[in-house]
């Protein structure tokens, strides 16, 4: 236990019942009935459980079993199976199965991508034990090599950084379960080890490592320094388990050029190991790890490894949580204290006092062992449910047929655009036990275009804005009205090449508040045609008759929020006069913008017609003024607002229901368009 | 739980030094005394071939027995075969059962090798096949469901 821990009533509690519990259980010898003799509690209880075979039966099988097992015989990995030709690179969107390495799946393993190669040693390998060996991945070859033997035992959890040339790998956990302190790196153009001295403050092991451009430095994780350890409930004497001082973390930096160990002031006042970190801005940025209540697990804290001294960043919200570094930025990669796994990625603001949401993504159902990465282009996830990319319209969206069952459990690399996936394929695919991946993520990627029927979401109770078909994002999103069940006013729209248009009756409601009505997509009208965007690798078909579903709020007024424009896709506007007459006391006016005008806007206007109340939903960077498309409201209080929208309108938050996320470059989002 | 039998690593010396421990280790993984001896039994019987060139038997054999607790776990949820019988036991133990039964399979696994068997994270997650992270997320999740169940 840490010490916190040992001061937490429950904790003691907890470790008391749980030993109490398994002493019910006597040697099994006794058989599966001794427990009820040998309790010694006066208050009992019936209690139904499974039965089981007894101790006789097993003899009877293990003979047998024993005998089967001394016949088998593994067959071991060896070699490297015949790579691809060279490609000089991934396309956008592509996604290449790597050939089988001449290593063991593993997790735990030292791993870096190194210019364009996954370096992967150590580690456990899925039937164990820890090992010794390791392999290089070149994305120009696409072929494995088998790394020269290393001067390390087996190991895993070991600390590494990749240092531009080499791969240092520092401590570690042997088969025993003994922390290691030993060093070494690994050149790949050499092919070759150079062993290095040892840890400074001894074994460790899972602890931080980061490389600041000249040092590794290395911090907390398990480490058991001799006169720290101790003996706790359930451990007996010998046992090479250790307790943690966690009043300081120990902290050292290695100069590979000189081979040379600077021992730092340990680290005070995080309480708790420094884990998973970074190097940014001068510190050494990790999460306070106690666990404690009254703290949040996971708080932001930036050390200063000349002194020491942890710093406490502004607080990221509830739980769970780790650094990253992506476009020069400060991130931290949150997961909520819930049990689904919600992502939510905040950036460091300048002056770093506060974490500025991107707008919470909506969050697939990722697994507990799923791996975030930044590719130097965009944000990835590996879990087991396929490989996802956060898209420019800020949702998450899985790459066709990633089932590839990778998850942050296994070999997960990024860098250079590219994401490196290499573990255990179960059930075996087509190259045997493993499954290795490289992907040059599509900001675009999304799942296979089918093209009836299509899929559409989100809106509001009356005025329905339809943001995607079959899974691709429409830019702008398909307006309508209903009526009841029926369509009663529309407003095609087109972008990133194609048309939509809701048509016809609304065919049913689902059970999720979904509306499925009739749809209609297509070319765009001649005189408003753009050149046409390729929106996937497979070009959308035209002239499609789909089925559009629609989300509207269980009670209209609330629903999750829907990032609905990206500027970058953004073609045109519209402001369907239709629908600006139809009397409404709220009428929603949308009008999006071209990047190259720098403008965008999306607005609500009460009354329209008669007054406008300025309610600016949100303006942002009228940088050129206001657009013609303005003109195209017929109403004279869109024409009056737009009077009012020029250089310099600041962003305005309309309360809760107003604007949620917008930097002028990248997205809007609102909640509702109507009341 | 020592770490080594020695070097007398036959069959009937390591079932000698850890059977009951892992027998412990298994019933608060699966709550069933008679499942958790057979759990023991079935490592024994499929590690007897191998555990004697093991240079450290005990991790091996406890990796194998939270192994195929879980993978019995997964099965009986998918099961109807299983034959009720009883046994009594106190209050509080059964309690201790029934909260650590509130647990995902994770987090009752890593509880229990937390605070019980006294593993450190990097262990647990070298017997979990998971990031220290995880098992640290496990462990968190965990406490705090007990502490609701157990109020």
């Amino acid at each position: 236990m840490t010490a916190d821990e040992r001061t937490d009533p429950f904790i003691e509690q907890l470790v008391q019942r749980l030993e109490e519990a398994a002493l019910e259980v006597g040697p099994p010898e006794r058989g599966p009935t001794a427990s009820v003799a040998g309790s010694s509690a006066t208050q009992r209880r019936i209690r139904w459980i499974l039965g089981g075979a007894g101790m006789a039966a097993a003899v009877i099988v293990a003979v047998a079993l024993i005998a089967a097992d001394r016949g088998q015989n593994r067959e071991a990995i060896t070699g490297t199976r015949a790579g691809e030709p060279d490609t000089a690179g991934l396309e956008r969107g592509e996604v290449r199965l790597l050939p089988e390495a001449p290593i063991e799946p593993r997790f735990g393993a030292a791993a870096a991508w190194a210019d364009g190669r996954a370096l992967v040693w150590g580690g456990l390998a899925d039937d164990g034990p820890q090992r010794a060996d390791g392999a290089v991945y070149d994305a120009r070859k696409n072929e494995w090599q088998l790394m020269a033997d290393s001067p390390l035992s087996p190991r895993v959890f070991a600390q590494s950084v990749w240092t531009g040339s080499e791969l240092v790998v520092a401590g570690g956990m042997a088969e025993d379960s003994t922390l290691l302190a030993d060093v070494a790196a690994y050149d790949p153009e050499a092919d070759s080890w150079r062993e290095l001295p040892d840890i400074p403050y001894g074994p460790s092991a899972a602890g931080a490592a980061v490389w600041t451009g000249s040092e590794m430095v290395i911090s907390g994780g398990q480490f058991a320094p001799a006169d720290t350890a101790e003996v706790g409930p359930g451990s007996q004497a010998g046992d090479p388990v250790t307790r943690l001082p966690v009043d300081e973390v120990p902290l050292a930096a290695l100069d590979p050029g000189t081979g040379a160990w600077r021992e730092l002031p340990p680290i005070r006042g995080i309480a708790g190991r420094a884990a998973e970190a970074v190097w940014f801005d001068g510190t050494l940025v990790t999460a306070r790890q106690d666990g404690r209540d009254e703290e949040p697990w996971g708080r932001p804290v930036a050390i200063d490894v000349s002194t020491g001294d942890a710093r406490l960043l502004p607080d990221a919200g509830p739980a769970f949580g780790r650094p990253a570094v992506a476009d020069d930025d400060l991130w931290w990669v949150a997961l909520d204290g819930g049990g689904d796994e919600q992502v939510d990625l905040l950036r460091l603001g300048e002056g770093g006092e506060a974490w500025e949401s991107i707008g919470r993504p909506r969050t697939p159902d990722f697994g507990t062992d799923f791996r975030i990465l930044w590719t130097g282009e965009t944000w990835a996830v590996f879990d087991r449910g396929g490989f996802w990319t956060l898209d420019s319209t800020m949702q998450w969206r899985r790459t066709r047929g990633s089932n590839w069952n990778l998850d942050g459990d296994d070999v997960t690399l990024a860098g250079g655009g590219l994401a490196f996936g290499w573990g255990s394929a179960a059930p075996s695919g087509p190259h045997g036990d493993q499954v290795g991946v490289l992907v040059r993520p599509d900001l675009r990627m999304v799942e296979p275009v089918a093209p009836s029927p299509g899929e559409a979401f989100m809106g509001s109770s009356e005025a329905l804005i339809v943001t995607a078909v079959d899974g691709v994002p429409i830019e702008g999103g398909i307006y309508f009205r209903l009526a009841g069940d029926e369509v009663v006013a529309s407003a095609c729209v087109w972008s990133a090449g194609y048309r939509a248009e809701v048509t016809g009756d609304v065919l049913s409601v689902d059970h999720e508040g979904g509306v499925w009505a009739d749809l209609d997509c297509g070319p765009p009208p001649a005189s408003e045609a753009e050149p046409a965007r390729r929106i996937l690798a497979e070009p959308f078909e035209w002239s499609v008759r789909g089925v559009a579903r629609v989300l509207v709020a269980e009670d209209g007024t609330e629903f999750t929020l829907q990032p609905q424009v990206t500027l970058d896709h953004l073609v045109g506007s519209w402001a369907p006069e239709d629908l600006l007459s139809a009397g409404a006391e709220s009428q929603p006016v949308i009008v999006f913008g071209r990047p190259a005008d720098e403008w965008a806007a999306e607005i609500k206007i009460d009354a329209c017609g008669t007054s406008i109340e300025s309610r600016l939903w949100n303006v942002s960077r009228f940088a050129n003024g206001p657009s013609d498309r303005l003109g195209l409201l017929e109403c004279p209080g869109a024409q009056e607002l737009a009077s009012r929208i020029g250089a310099g309108t600041e962003i305005r938050v309309a309360g809760e229901d107003g604007l949620e996320f917008f930097d002028g470059e990248t997205a809007v989002t609102f909640r509702r368009v109507a009341e | 739980m020592t770490s080594s039998a020695g070097s007398d690593n036959t069959l009937g010396t390591l079932y000698e030094a850890y059977a009951t421990d892992l027998v412990r280790v298994a019933f608060l993984l699966t709550g069933v005394q008679a499942q958790a001896e057979d759990v023991v039994h079935d490592v024994f019987v499929r590690c007897a071939g191998r555990v004697d060139a093991l240079d450290h038997p005990l991790s091996y054999l406890r990796t194998a027995v939270v192994n195929e607790c879980r993978t019995r776990h997964r099965r009986n949820r998918t099961s109807d075969v299983a034959v009720p019988e009883q046994v009594v036991m106190p209050d509080r133990v059964v309690e201790t059962l029934d909260a650590l039964g509130c647990l995902s399979e994770d987090q009752r696994t890593a509880i229990v090798l937390r605070y019980f068997v006294d593993l450190p994270e990097v262990e647990i997650a070298a017997v979990l096949g998971c990031r220290p992270a995880t098992v640290r997320s496990h462990v968190h999740r965990g406490v705090a469901e007990l502490r609701k169940v157990m109020s």
